[in-house]
């Protein structure tokens, strides 16, 4: 044992240590994404695409074959659904109309809501288990920065870019550990954290923490973007509170909230580069 | 060993590893056992150190580690680079003293590989989430041990055609 650490561990050790230390130094004094992770992804990028492409391709026939039954079934729910939501949109119409009226009794500026988009595809979903991240083929090339949100086609929040280089960028999914945005209860107005929490990622949810105490959090509850701070678009939709909890000490309450985003069946999605929201 | 067998040697393992790697996104990321989708990688790295011993194997390792890093999410800066290479030294001592290169020496390599790799990540999350962290590595160690019977050979087959005796 002794002669083997001599022998190689020693060396091999040090070696691991030296590098360790270099690319955390490189992390650490990189604002953006670092020279070799961006060389690195770069290059890999056109691959994952082509390999993304052929795996999508696959997957969507087998699934065809597979799901067509379900898939007639569901057509007639959402007819359904269209059905009813028609309905809602008129009445929504009115509403909208009778609201421009007011504001414009009260002197009060139009609502207004410009969301600046890229179209991206998912090249990759994260190869551990123990992130949640997705791989996208857009990058600094194409204006998207670390910080931009991602949303679906329906304005789901996905999560934000975290990493971006040339032609590539690193969504992590609002599920993960690392995610964490301001959020609103759209019923009652009460003010939260939505963040990723390694438990209730396991079961693809996330958490609605600091909630104040007076706050009344029910199941069922539309959750979503604050806005707070100009820093994210206001309203995007997060997800629906599943679950209301007490934390362990017994003082505050969190909630569970479910993604509104389908994020294990996502192939394409929008980054957000830039916002106007007047509320 | 001349240095164009060795150089000759690397390459073919490189390929073989890109080859598996590309299994892991064309088919792996796609396919969710028991919660969890199978994770090549630490699987890689024990392998190779059992049939390369305790320079070459690590030094595999740390090549893959760093290429993790740059390339996948990573739960801290080199955390693969240094996880991998102790992981790899590990396996490869087990494999000197108490195992003969095979298929078992191979399989107890795996398991050291994804124990330490676990560590590594249980010690960066929270104590709260230990237990999930544990239930998780279980899992994820459990539905990638059958792809042994497809990573094995192929490793068996490079070192068997690439190594001469001297």
């Amino acid at each position: 044992m002794k002669r083997f650490l001599t022998k190689h561990g020693i060396l091999v050790l040090s070696a691991a240590t030296a590098v360790a230390v270099v690319l955390s130094l490189v992390s650490f004094f990189s604002s953006n994404t670092d020279l070799l992770t961006n060389i690195v992804n770069t290059v890999s990028t056109p691959f994952r695409s082509a390999s993304a492409a052929v795996a999508e391709w696959v997957g969507e026939k087998l699934r065809y074959a597979s799901e067509y039954d379900a898939m007639k079934e569901r057509i007639q729910e959402l007819e359904l659904e269209i059905a009813k939501m028609e309905e809602q949109l008129r009445q929504a119409e009115a509403d909208s109309d009778e609201n421009q009226r007011l504001r414009k009794l009260l002197d009060l500026r139009e609502q207004q809501r410009d969301l600046q988009w890229e179209s991206a595809r998912v090249i990759q979903r994260d190869a551990s288990n123990w992130e949640a991240t997705l791989s996208l083929n857009v990058g600094t090339d194409f204006g998207v920065e670390v910080g931009d949100c991602v949303i679906t086609e329906a304005g789901y929040l996905v999560g934000l870019i975290t990493d971006a280089g040339s032609n590539w960028s690193t969504c992590t999914a609002l599920i993960d550990t690392e995610f964490s945005m301001g959020a609103v209860i759209f019923r009652t107005g009460d003010v939260g954290v939505a963040e990723g929490d390694f438990n209730l990622m396991q079961e693809g949810e996330l958490r609605l923490g600091y909630l104040d105490a007076a706050a009344t959090p029910q199941v069922g509850d539309l959750v979503v973007t604050s806005g707070l701070g100009g820093y994210y678009p206001a309203q995007m939709v997060i997800g629906y509170i599943r679950e209301v909890m007490t934390d362990d000490d017994g003082l505050a309450q969190y909630a569970v909230l479910e993604p509104a985003a389908a994020l294990e069946e996502l192939q394409q999605v929008f980054v957000v580069k830039d916002f106007t929201v007047v509320e | 060993m001349p240095k164009r067998y060795i150089v000759f040697k690397w390459v073919v393992y490189a390929l073989a590893t890109l080859l598996l790697l590309q299994v892991q996104t064309w088919v792996l990321d796609y396919v969710t056992v028991w919660g969890v989708t199978a994770y090549l990688a630490p699987m890689l790295v024990g392998v190779v150190a059992s049939y390369e011993g305790s320079l070459a194997g690590p030094l595999f390792a740390l090549v893959l580690g760093i290429l993790c890093d740059l390339g996948t999410p990573s739960p801290a800066a080199a955390f693969f680079t240094f996880t991998f290479t102790a992981a790899a030294l590990a396996a490869a001592l087990m494999a000197e003293h108490l195992f003969s290169p095979g298929f078992l020496c191979s399989l107890a390599s795996t398991t050291v590989c994804y124990l330490i790799t676990a560590l590594g990540r249980l010690l960066l999350l929270g104590r709260e989430a230990w237990e999930t962290g544990a239930y998780l590595a279980l899992r994820e160690f459990l539905v990638t041990l059958p792809l042994l019977l497809v990573v094995f050979p192929v490793y068996r087959w490079v070192n068997r055609k690439t190594t001469i005796e001297y």
